[in-house]
């Protein structure tokens, strides 16, 4: 069984469900020989008197009519007995009436207990003695119809299982409820590894039940040592590139100032650098499922695009962008911002004067990115050979250089699909790029 | 005008240092965030270059620090940082363009004078002012009438400073901050026979002595 709730649930009811039985069957037991203990000792009693009620003289046997209880008397009153006195014929109650009660001679000293049945289909609890009484064997049977006590005793019973039942319905009830209650908590947290997932959360809550706390705070330490190791690699990454930069840099002007020679070990150098800049910022894709913080792009975007504007400040160039009401934070912030950003470099390369930035989300997990220029540059075959080579890139193509291929990278690393058309609004190359935003 | 280089790799510094005076810019240096920080806020640079990489004091903090501090230097940063997301802080940090490491030394005096010319409120691509259009790359002055001229170093400094601050009037030791770098002799009267030496290129009428302040350069010929 998967469900520790259910789990917890099926333990606790057969546990109650087995306590109930076994009170039941104690309180069934106890009860019968309860009600069995008091009538046999009632009985005895009675066996006491009719024994002194027996006259014997020397030539017969009478019982003292008078000091025998009055219940004896009642025709089927439900009290019985029989009185053999040696091996004469036992002498019946005036109760049975014509009746007899068949019972056992039992020699004195002697006991049994029996139950039988008596006259009108009466259920009768035989009690048999045997006693010496002046030299006379007696052997004594009384008998006592126990349907009225079974009556109440089923009556009893009733009320007993009514009670019992009821009760266990609520305690399981109660118990279904507090399991209930005691799982919303850990509802909670699953909730929260889900946010986790997505990326809302950085870290789990420390306010959950004791039980699931080392869990967390394992789960937790996880977390930042695996945000650490992401760090530290990212970090050494991009020391080394930024650390090799400089030097380029010398590399860069050396070769500014001899123009004329060593043309192919500048374009060597040129080539390094291309190759640091791109495993560079490969290395620095967070991608999905990491707990960084979202792109918003309400926020973001407008930033992003006034250093665009001030990058290219020195021509006249205008960018709209249009974002749909129903976006929210998505995918990485700095992945996204490198996507954008390389997008309107490009753009910006090309485009006369404008440029067009829309995201919308079609669908609730998913986002288009679409960017129009009006520049006039790029023929027919640059969009198909962009389209057809699927952007292996063309790090020759003036202008979609690296900026694509890491464009492309980021696209891939979200699972999504770029495609290049003329844009029909402002004539230029319209890139669309669709994204899935779900964290999984 | 006055550049304050900020690089803490020596040799990329100097080597910088040689290329931007061939280009008439006096370039003081400093190799770390603290004392960029001092002499940006001390003296009236015209231009800081600004790597972020710094030691002792990061370059972004050196620049939030000037901001703050109502220092409207305009800073080019210079780094090996340029991923977007460190573009727009930089930005956000106050900077007014932002140029990655490697880069071409062509590409960078680009943009120091588009920024100088943004920073003086000259928009468009060379410097034209009064009739006279500055040939930066040569160093040479193209009169209305269609003749150039070549200028020496110094003189092309200052006919710079003069058009970009075309209508104001610029004290003598102001020139002489602008035009030479910290270590110059600051007592010298030399920018009064630059002043006499552009004026004989240029035409006496456009430079306006105001006696005890200093010079005007008429921006309408």
């Amino acid at each position: 069984m998967r469900s520790l709730e259910q789990r917890l649930q099926l333990g606790l009811s057969l546990s109650l469900l087995s306590l109930f039985a076994i009170l039941w069957f104690l309180g069934q037991k106890s009860m019968n020989e309860l009600t069995h203990e008091f009538v046999v000792s009632r009985l005895e009693h009675d066996i006491e008197s009719l024994l002194s009620a027996i006259k014997i003289s020397a030539d017969s046997v009478k019982i003292a009519q008078e000091r025998v209880a009055p219940i004896y008397q009642q025709p089927f009153s439900g009290h019985y007995y029989s009185v053999s006195i040696n091996n004469a014929p036992a002498i019946y109650s005036h109760s049975l009436w014509d009746e007899s009660l068949i019972s056992p001679r039992v020699k004195a000293g002697g006991r049994i207990l029996q139950t039988t049945d008596g006259p009108n289909n009466q259920k009768l609890l035989l009690i048999s003695m045997g006693f010496n009484k002046q030299g006379q064997n007696i052997s004594i049977s009384l008998g006592e119809d126990l349907s009225a006590i079974e009556v109440q005793k089923q009556k009893f019973k009733n009320r007993f299982a009514l009670f019992s039942l009821s009760g266990l319905i609520i305690l399981l009830l109660l118990q279904s409820i507090i399991l209930r209650l005691s799982f919303k908590r850990l509802e909670l947290l699953q909730t929260e590894i889900q946010r986790l997932g997505d990326g809302k959360l950085i870290k789990l809550s420390d306010d959950v039940p004791s039980e699931v706390l080392p869990l967390v705070q394992e789960i937790n330490h996880l977390l930042s040592l695996l945000e650490q190791r992401l760090m530290r690699s990212r970090n050494a990454l991009g020391n080394l590139t930024h650390a090799l930069k400089t030097p380029l840099s010398l590399l860069y002007q050396y070769f500014d100032h001899n123009v004329s020679k060593e043309h192919e070990a500048r374009t060597y150098v040129d080539r390094i650098n291309r190759l640091m800049d791109r495993e560079l910022k490969r290395a620095r894709l967070a991608g999905k499922g990491t707990s960084r913080q979202r792109f918003n792009a309400s926020s973001e975007l407008p930033e992003l695009i006034k250093v665009v504007k001030q990058i290219y400040s020195h021509r006249e160039i205008t960018i709209d962008y249009q974002l749909s009401d129903t976006l929210v934070p998505f995918c990485d912030r700095e992945d996204m911002l490198e996507l954008i950003g390389n997008l309107l470099d490009n753009a910006c390369k090309w485009a006369n004067n404008d440029i067009h930035i829309s995201l919308t989300n079609p669908e609730s997990n998913q986002v288009s990115i679409i960017i129009e220029d009006d520049g006039q540059g790029v023929t027919e075959e640059q969009i198909d050979s962009l389209t057809r080579r699927g952007m292996r890139l063309d790090e020759t193509l003036e202008g979609h250089g690296l900026g694509l291929s890491i464009v492309n990278d980021i696209v891939k690393l979200y699972g999504g699909s770029i495609s290049f058309v003329r844009s029909s609004s402002l004539g230029g190359l319209q890139v669309k790029i669709d994204i899935e935003t779900r964290l999984d | 005008m006055r550049v304050l280089l900020v690089e803490d790799d020596e040799t990329l510094s100097a080597t910088l240092q040689q290329d931007l005076s061939a280009k008439g810019f006096a370039v003081d240096i400093a190799n770390n965030g603290v004392d960029a920080e001092f002499m940006g806020n001390e003296e009236p640079y015209d231009i800081a270059i600004l790597d972020l990489g710094l030691p002792q004091r990061s370059g972004l903090e050196v620049l939030t620090n000037w901001r703050s501090q109502d220092n409207k230097l305009p800073v080019i940063i210079l780094t090996a940082r340029d991923a977007w997301h460190e573009r727009i802080d930089g930005f956000k940090a106050g900077a007014d363009d932002y140029l990655g490491k490697p880069f071409h030394v062509e590409e960078l005096i680009v943009r120091i004078q588009a920024l100088l010319r943004r920073a003086h409120n000259l928009p468009g691509k060379g410097l034209n002012c009064a009739g006279l259009q500055l040939d930066e790359e040569h160093q040479q002055v193209k009169l209305a009438s269609g003749e150039t001229l070549s200028l020496t170093g110094t003189e092309f400094r200052l006919l710079r400073y003069f058009m970009l601050n075309a209508g104001k009037i610029l004290s003598k030791s102001r020139l002489t901050e602008h035009v030479y770098d910290q270590d110059f002799d600051k007592d010298s009267n030399l920018i009064e026979v630059y002043i006499r030496r552009l004026r004989d290129k240029l035409g006496k009428e456009r430079f306006v002595t105001r006696r005890g302040q200093g010079y005007i350069f008429k921006d309408s010929a």
